[in-house]
C-alpha cells in the first residue's frame, strides 16, 4: 500500500508548489509509489492522522503525531541531499 | 519571471526599514499598480506574523512574503533591497530572526503563478553572487538593468 503523504505550506499556494514539483521528480527518479497531495497547514492539523508523512515549509506544531519533515531545504537548496536521504527512509519504513 | 518583473515594481533601501514597513512599501508598489489590492497587502503582513517567510540561506539572506490568491487582481512580484538588513523571522524556525536584504513579496493567483516561475525564484536566490551584484545597485533603475541582465543569462542557459 502506498504511503500517504501531504505538502503544506502557510498558504498552499506558493511554496508547497515549488516542494511538490521536486518531489515528484524525485519520485519519479527512484520509482517509489507515494500517494501525494497538497494542502496548507490549517487543513491538515485536524487530519494529521490522514496521512503517513507530512513534508512542511513552515513550522508544524510539536503535538502533530505524524512524522513531519522540513522542506525548506528543498527551497533554498541549502541541506537538500539530507531531506532527500531523510525521505527516502520515511517512505521505506 | 522577466514578464511578472517590472520597474515599478522594484525598490531600493539604503536607509534602515522595520519588516511591516518594508512589506507595506512592497505592497503599496504592487496596489498602484493594480496588481493587488490593499486587503492583500494587509493580509500578507498577518500572515508573515503567523508564518514567517524568512529563508536562510547564506551571507544574504531572503524574504518570500506572500498570502493567500484573494485580493490578487494578477500575478505579480515586487522585489525589493534593504541595504542595512531587515528582521525577519525563519520559515524553518519562526521564534529565530534573520537579517534580510532582499524581499521578494508574491502575489499569486493560483493558476497564473506557474510552477516554473516559482522555481525561477527559488534558482535565482540560490546564487550569492547574484544576489550580491543586487545589492549593489544604487537605485531602481539600475537594479532592473542587473535583475534584466542576470536573468536574460539564466534564460540563454537554461
Amino acid at each position: 500500500m502506498s504511503k500517504k503523504v501531504v505538502v503544506i505550506c502557510g498558504t498552499g499556494v506558493c511554496t508547497s508548489t515549488v516542494v511538490m514539483g521536486k518531489l515528484k521528480a524525485f519520485l519519479q527518479e527512484k520509482g517509489l509509489n507515494v500517494n501525494l497531495t497538497q494542502s496548507k497547514v490549517s487543513d491538515v492539523m485536524n487530519r494529521a492522522s490522514d496521512y503517513d508523512l507530512i513534508i512542511s515549509t513552515t513550522a508544524v506544531p510539536s503535538t502533530i503525531g505524524t512524522k513531519v519533515i522540513n522542506a525548506v531545504p528543498v527551497l533554498t537548496g541549502v541541506g537538500k541531499e539530507k531531506f532527500f536521504a531523510e525521505l527516502e527512509a520515511a517512505l521505506k519504513e | 519571471m522577466h514578464g511578472l518583473l517590472t520597474p515599478e515594481h522594484l525598490l531600493v533601501l539604503n536607509q534602515p526599514c522595520d519588516r511591516i514597513g518594508v512589506l507595506q512599501r512592497l505592497g503599496a508598489l504592487l496596489v498602484k499598480s493594480g496588481t493587488v489590492e490593499q486587503a492583500y497587502v494587509d493580509a500578507v503582513v498577518a500572515r508573515e506574523g503567523e508564518y514567517p517567510t524568512g529563508l536562510e540561506i547564506g551571507e544574504i539572506n531572503v524574504a518570500i512574503p506572500h498570502a493567500n490568491t484573494t485580493s490578487v487582481c494578477r500575478s505579480g512580484i515586487a522585489l525589493g533591497i534593504v541595504k542595512p538588513g531587515v528582521k525577519f523571522c525563519s520559515m524553518a524556525e519562526p521564534d529565530k530572526e534573520i537579517l534580510v536584504q532582499v524581499v521578494i513579496l508574491l502575489a499569486a493567483q493560483k493558476s497564473e503563478l506557474q510552477l516554473h516561475v516559482l522555481e525561477q525564484i527559488m534558482e535565482f536566490i540560490q546564487d550569492q553572487g547574484r544576489l550580491q551584484t543586487m545589492l549593489e545597485a544604487a537605485d531602481e533603475q539600475e537594479l532592473y538593468t542587473r535583475l534584466t541582465q542576470h536573468l536574460a543569462l539564466g534564460e540563454r542557459q537554461g
